[in-house]
């Protein structure tokens, strides 16, 4: 669980990167962190993840705020950072060494993601490709059984199978009292995955709503003119037409273009949501 | 349950055995280059100096260059500090800060340094035994004493030893409060800040001097009013010792306050 009330952050000798920043999310879901470059994105995560102190506000995670790092806390979030470093060890004495570690590691969850990321665990991790030792990460999040999984683009570096292993992974191995947070740019990778998004801008939260809440209010469509479309909201060019946005008719639901929805957000169309 | 947030003997365990597992290759090879490294020194030493290493006392500057080695890897305690990456995923390692912090302190101090005075020992005695005597220059190596630790520093008194063996710890304690202080080259940021310290100490000495007692003082001089506490102990002698011996005292608490007050 997740409680933010009026976080305010900045890094040393510059501006505030949030101001009086507010949100709460329960667990039992997959929640995807959008925003632009320097939005603050990392930098909200390693707060939630306790290492960075907040300069004022309340911060909480499952209870505990993040800075204070206690170990039961440390015990129950684990964070897939966009950029890794591992010791020069195989994966099993890796695993040995550190799984331990977290009261609810999965040994026989780990071993299956393993073995479905076809990664041999006699292999020494810092001879295994950029791409491998992600995969190598993102088998031991899953397998710690954190309560708070927090992943900054998880499949950047994977390539494409490994991209909707990922998902299938992922969908599969999370429980209902879990929560799993991915920031990343890459939404066409998680817009399958995710059930609720939070879009942060200008250092505000400027959408919280869950896939179903949106794709009941607003379509999204691709179509070969603006002739004829009423009621659009936005609209991009695009390869044969226009993508655009326009609410939802009664019951008629699109699936959700992530993409299209953020852009639109960023350039301020009135969603309303 | 209090206790358990802050220090619980199974996560230290399993904290302990994470970084040995983790760093085996590095502590297996650092022990073997310290004890390499005072067996050849010693050996060279000896067979330049064959005449001349017949004391106990000879082993001095030996084991004084020993222990700046194992300065410099009490020095690098909390090798995760040197980047981002790595600081974050220690930060993040599931045990409290004053077992992370016990956790270095066990390995890089209370091992280590047993362990290295034993290579020591070992080193010294192994070149000892490698020395071949020259009856040719009247060189027998049979006269060459054996290293003992009990002979050492006998000239001292009991209170200066004490004072001596303070002043190390407290030494160690400002390399180790260093490792937590600085990210990158902690080692040398460490000992330039403790020069920095030191040299300002001692122009702080000169300027009260040249205040207080400007006709006795000539350039850089320092003027002491020295005057006995005990029958054998001075003023200045009790406070060297106290600044020396008890140092310690503020650097390992200060260490673990950096720690817990780290960020990436």
């Amino acid at each position: 669980m997740i409680s933010i009330k009026q976080l305010t952050f900045h890094y040393k000798k510059q501006q505030a990167l949030f101001a009086d920043l507010s949100f709460h999310q329960e667990n039992g879901s997959i929640t995807g962190l959008l925003g632009k470059n320097g939005a603050g994105k990392s930098t909200l995560l390693k707060l939630m993840a306790g290492l960075l102190k907040p300069q004022t506000g309340q911060l909480e995670i499952n209870g505990f705020k993040p800075f204070d790092r206690l170990p039961d806390f440390l015990s129950d979030v684990y964070m897939v950072p966009e950029e890794f470093s591992f010791p020069p060890v195989t994966i099993a004495c890796y695993v040995k060494a550190t799984a331990p570690l977290y009261p609810n590691f999965g040994y026989e969850k780990m071993d299956k993601i393993l073995l479905e990321f076809e990664l041999d665990s006699q292999k020494n991790i810092n001879r295994l490709s950029h791409g491998q030792r992600k995969k190598f990460l993102i088998a031991f999040a899953l397998a710690t059984n954190c309560r708070l999984l927090i992943l900054d683009e998880p499949t950047n570096g994977l390539d494409i199978p490994s991209k909707s292993l990922f998902r299938k992974i992922l969908v599969s191995s999370v429980t209902e009292d879990q929560l799993v947070l991915i920031s990343t740019h890459q939404v066409k990778d998680i817009d399958t995955i995710i059930d609720k998004i939070v879009m942060i801008d200008q250092g505000e939260l400027v959408l919280n709503e869950n896939i179903f809440s949106i794709t009941e209010k607003w379509q999204f469509k691709t179509v070969q003119s603006l002739n004829g479309a009423e009621n659009v909201v936005y609209h991009e060019k695009c390869p044969g037409g226009y993508r655009i946005v326009l609410p939802a008719n009664n019951g008629e639901e699109s699936d959700i273009d992530i993409e299209l929805l953020f852009n639109a957000i960023v350039n301020k169309a009135p969603l309303n949501l | 349950m209090k206790q358990n947030r802050y220090f619980s003997t199974g996560r230290f365990a399993r904290l302990f055995r994470n970084d040995l597992l983790i760093n085996q290759k590095i502590y297996l090879f650092a022990a073997i280059g310290l004890g390499l490294g005072i067996y050849a020194f010693t050996y060279f030493i000896m067979a330049t100096n064959r005449l001349g290493f017949n004391r106990q006392d000879d082993y001095i500057p030996l084991l004084i260059f020993y222990t700046m080695g194992i300065g410099v890897l009490i020095g690098t305690s909390f090798p995760a500090f040197t980047n981002q990456i790595k600081t974050g995923n220690y930060l993040m390692a599931p045990g409290s800060n004053l077992e992370k912090f016990l956790v270095q302190f066990a390995i890089r101090i209370v091992i280590l340094i047993p362990l290295a005075m034993l290579l020591f020992w070992l080193g010294t005695r192994l070149a000892k035994a490698s020395i071949i005597s020259d009856p040719a220059i009247g060189f027998d190596a049979s006269a060459i004493p054996d290293f003992h630790f009990e002979g050492l520093f006998h000239q001292l008194k009991s209170i200066d030893k004490l004072a001596l063996y303070g002043t190390f710890i407290s030494v160690i304690s400002i390399l180790f409060c260093g490792s937590v202080f600085f990210k990158r080259f902690a080692l040398i940021k460490t000992l330039i800040l403790t020069a920095l310290m030191v040299g300002v100490v001692i122009l702080t000495f000169v300027l009260f001097s040249h205040l207080f007692y400007p006709a006795e003082t000539h350039g850089f001089d320092i003027e002491l009013k020295t005057y006995k506490i005990t029958e054998n102990l001075f003023n200045v002698q009790l406070a060297a010792y106290l600044l020396g011996g008890l140092s310690w005292l503020f650097f390992l608490p200060l260490a673990y306050f950096k720690l817990k007050e780290k960020e990436v």
